[in-house]
């Protein structure tokens, strides 16, 4: 019982002897290999880092960029286009085109071509043959709108591929055509508004800010649209009234200008002929350009108004003086005769106010006579003869007079200014001149945008235009309105009065050059109105070229049509009759 | 350490465990071997301390409240880089989502305003070729101008005179 302590205290302590770690097991080295382990890993780490960072940190980032960008449809590339009310001119939007991958048909390739046949309007047949051609990649149908693609997706066939685009639309059709022009299948601006105002339309590029790639695209879309002073209204009146007319007297072309005189802000501009800037491919080319803006012609006895503003302001005629018209002039082997001379002869003395009521050519040849030539000379060059108006559209063409020298040394070249032929000018050009008549005197810019608007019709932007210049004194044009006023009331243009109201107006019968420079049997009829004459707002210009027939003058082409525009005008633009109570506002 | 005890059946032994509470810490091997009747407990001869915390240096102290403080501060960061960084991750879907639905509106706002534009024109157009609708003219319209504005009136709407009211009244019922 008693226990042998002292041999197992010995084997115990012998145990615990035999226990000790040896040296290389210390607790003292197994802590620096841990140690030595970690602060290696910690190194390798930062090796690892440091590589990662400064080594291949820009192909990363680019990597990382490509995986984060969203490539998104491409919804518009340019604003939209409205009119003086909001009616929507043109408008980006998305088109597909459809590819088809027979390799990745997973039905027969006639299954396939008969659910696609009704959708795309192609017979069956013709898709099946189409599907054999190629294993990848066949075009099927270009510029298929948003709707009949949700239909074509809705069928869930597998190997076809809609490719998102842009394509400008032109809900209006041909009605703003010439304004508006058009965009062609690169995406390029051809004619037009679209044209010369592409940099306000264009989207800009969005600028590298800090903002992601997304917040950029959806940053750099604001709701601005472009707005324009005509109105779709007035427009499709007067468009339908110049076909009407075109039609009606066999005529190559018309235009209708309407202008408001104030600042001139251009209310309709019709041309004929148009075409559908949706379906452009379908046009002749001629028809591309503007011709009221673009094309020169003589303008006649519309022109004589202004010159009568020119000598009353010269001062070297008075309003109530008095001219002898012989009928018939010679200049050397040059004769200039009026227009009735052959029924009428000459008349006599006549007021000016006569010489603008039958339109005599002889009675405004003298009255021109009474300029020295050479001051007669600058002030066609004040009128802008010869010079751009400024308006925002293309491919304008400035006037053309004659030298200087010819001019003033030659008595016909005088002469024949004094009744409007011997040079050109544009329509539109016209019409800036008369509206100078009816607004006291000043020579506007003409302009058919208003200018960047917001969804509230705020403008942000406007053009930059150049500022009226003076031309004549109020009361000079006062003077000229009034004889204007008794050619609607009872000279050549009775044809253009409208009842209740008190019209301006001149008729312009010009005979056309032919090819050979001499004057042929061609005539360009026009006629201008003023309304309303007692205070005037708006000048309209109604210009048929080469209308058939022998008694196709301005007063019988040309009068009529203005006369239906300006009634519709005073409506839309709210012109009360003069004498009601309510007064014109 | 383990104590060690004879341990014995004998009632001698158990009379001794229970009346010993006194426990020794020193080995067995190191009490003299004394007669079980005297092995008693007796006063703890040699009383050895619980290993106390070793004194440390201030530097040493200041250190370890570096490293402890550190390590919390790390676990901190940490943390907060998680956070931040799943932030990110989550404020870019959404943006994503967003995205989306904004150009999905604008899409559709677009095709509605192609739709409407070209509705309208379309029946213009039928108007004036197949109805032939009349262009407007000055004959057929009226022509109002605008009242000015009137400053607000305080008798817009006067108090009932109730002698006049009395005096208004009906004298017989209405028929209907």
């Amino acid at each position: 019982m008693v226990p042998s302590t002292p041999s197992r205290s010995r084997r115990r302590l012998r145990s615990q002897r035999s226990r000790r770690p040896s040296r290389a097991l210390s607790p003292r080295r197994r802590l620096i290999t841990v140690w030595v382990i970690l602060i290696a890993s910690m190194l390798g780490l930062s090796a690892k880092l440091a590589h990662l960072q400064l080594v291949r940190g820009s192909t990363l980032k680019s990597l990382a960029n490509a995986q984060q960008e969203i490539h998104a449809v491409p919804r518009a590339a340019r604003r939209p286009v409205i009119d003086r009310r909001g009616n929507v001119l043109a408008v980006d939007r998305v088109v597909y085109t459809i590819y088809a991958h027979p390799a990745l048909f997973n039905q027969p390739s006639k299954a396939v071509a008969d659910a696609l046949s009704p959708l795309l309007e192609h017979p069956a047949n013709d898709l099946v043959q189409r599907f054999t051609a190629q294993e990848t990649g066949i075009k099927l149908a270009a510029d298929v709108p948003e709707e009949l693609a949700e239909r074509i997706r809705r069928l869930r066939l597998d190997g076809l591929e809609l490719i998102a685009g842009q394509q400008r639309f032109y809900p209006q059709q041909a009605l703003m055509s010439q304004i508006l022009g058009y965009i062609n299948v690169d995406g390029e601006a051809q004619a037009g508004l679209e044209y010369s105002l592409q940099q306000q339309l264009l989207y800009s590029e969005a600028d590298s800010s800090s903002l992601s790639p997304l917040l950029q695209n959806a940053a750099a879309k604001d709701s601005l649209s472009l707005q324009l002073t005509l109105d779709s209204r007035l427009q499709r009146i007067a468009q339908r009234a110049l076909e009407a007319t075109v039609l009606e007297h066999g005529a190559k072309r018309g235009t209708l200008i309407v202008m408001d005189a104030r600042d001139g802000a251009i209310l309709s501009m019709a041309v004929s002929p148009a075409y559908d800037p949706n379906r452009y491919y379908e046009a002749n080319v001629e028809q591309f350009k503007n011709w009221a803006i673009s094309d020169l012609y003589e303008p006649g006895s519309t022109f004589k108004p202004i010159n009568v503003a020119i000598a009353l302001e010269e001062d070297t005629f008075g309003p109530n003086d008095y001219v002898y018209d012989e009928g018939q002039l010679k200049y050397g082997e040059w004769t200039i005769q009026n227009a009735d001379y052959s029924s009428v002869g000459g008349r006599g003395s006549i007021s000016v106010t006569d010489v603008l009521r039958h339109s005599s050519n002889v009675g405004m040849v003298h009255i021109m006579e009474t300029l020295n030539r050479q001051r007669y000379f600058e002030w066609l060059q004040t009128l802008g003869l010869g010079r751009l108006t400024g308006i925002e559209l293309p491919a304008e063409s400035p006037g053309q007079l004659k030298e200087q020298g010819q001019f003033v040394n030659s008595e016909v070249e005088a002469a024949t200014t004094a009744f409007g032929q011997g040079f050109s000018l544009t329509p539109i050009q016209l019409t800036q001149l008369h509206a100078a008549l009816a607004n006291g005197g000043q020579l506007v810019t003409p302009h058919v945008v208003r200018g960047l608007v917001n969804p509230d019709g705020e403008l942000q932007w406007q053009p930059q235009r150049t500022a009226p210049k003076t031309l004549f004194s109020p009361e000079t044009t006062r003077r000229v309105v009034d004889m204007m006023e008794a050619v609607v009331e009872s000279g050549s243009g009775e044809p253009a009065q409208v009842a209740g109201y008190r019209i301006a107006g001149k008729t312009g019968t010009a005979q056309k050059a032919n090819e050979w420079g001499e004057y042929g049997s061609e005539r360009i009829t026009s006629f201008v109105g003023i309304v309303p004459a007692e205070a005037p707002r708006y000048v309209v210009l109604a210009v048929i070229d080469e209308p058939y027939g022998e008694d196709a003058y301005g007063s019988t082409v040309a009068a009529p049509l203005v006369k239906t525009v300006i009634e519709s005008l005073v409506v839309l633009q709210a012109v009360a009759p003069p004498g009601s109570e309510s007064g014109s506002n | 350490m383990a104590l060690a005890f004879n341990i014995e059946t004998d009632d001698r032994a158990k009379s001794q465990r229970t009346s010993t509470l006194k426990t020794s810490v020193a080995s067995v091997a190191q009490l003299p071997q004394v007669p079980p009747a005297q092995r008693v407990a007796a006063a703890p001869t040699a009383v050895t301390e619980l290993p106390k915390k070793p004194k440390l240096s201030a530097g040493l102290k200041l250190l370890v409240g570096l490293q402890q403080g550190s390590t919390v501060l790390t676990g901190g960061l940490v943390a907060g880089a998680l956070l931040v960084y799943s932030w990110t991750v989550y404020v870019d879907k959404m943006v994503g989502r967003t995205y989306q639905s904004l150009e999905t509106l604008r899409t559709e706002a677009q095709q509605m305003t192609a739709a409407n534009e070209m509705l309208k024109h379309s029946l213009v157009e039928q108007a004036a070729t197949a109805l032939q609708f009349q262009v407007p003219q000055p004959n057929r319209a009226i022509f109002l101008s605008p009242e000015p504005n009137r400053p607000a009136s305080d008798d817009l709407s006067p108090e009932p005179n109730p002698a006049a009211s009395a005096q208004a009244e009906m004298p017989h019922p209405l028929g209907y």
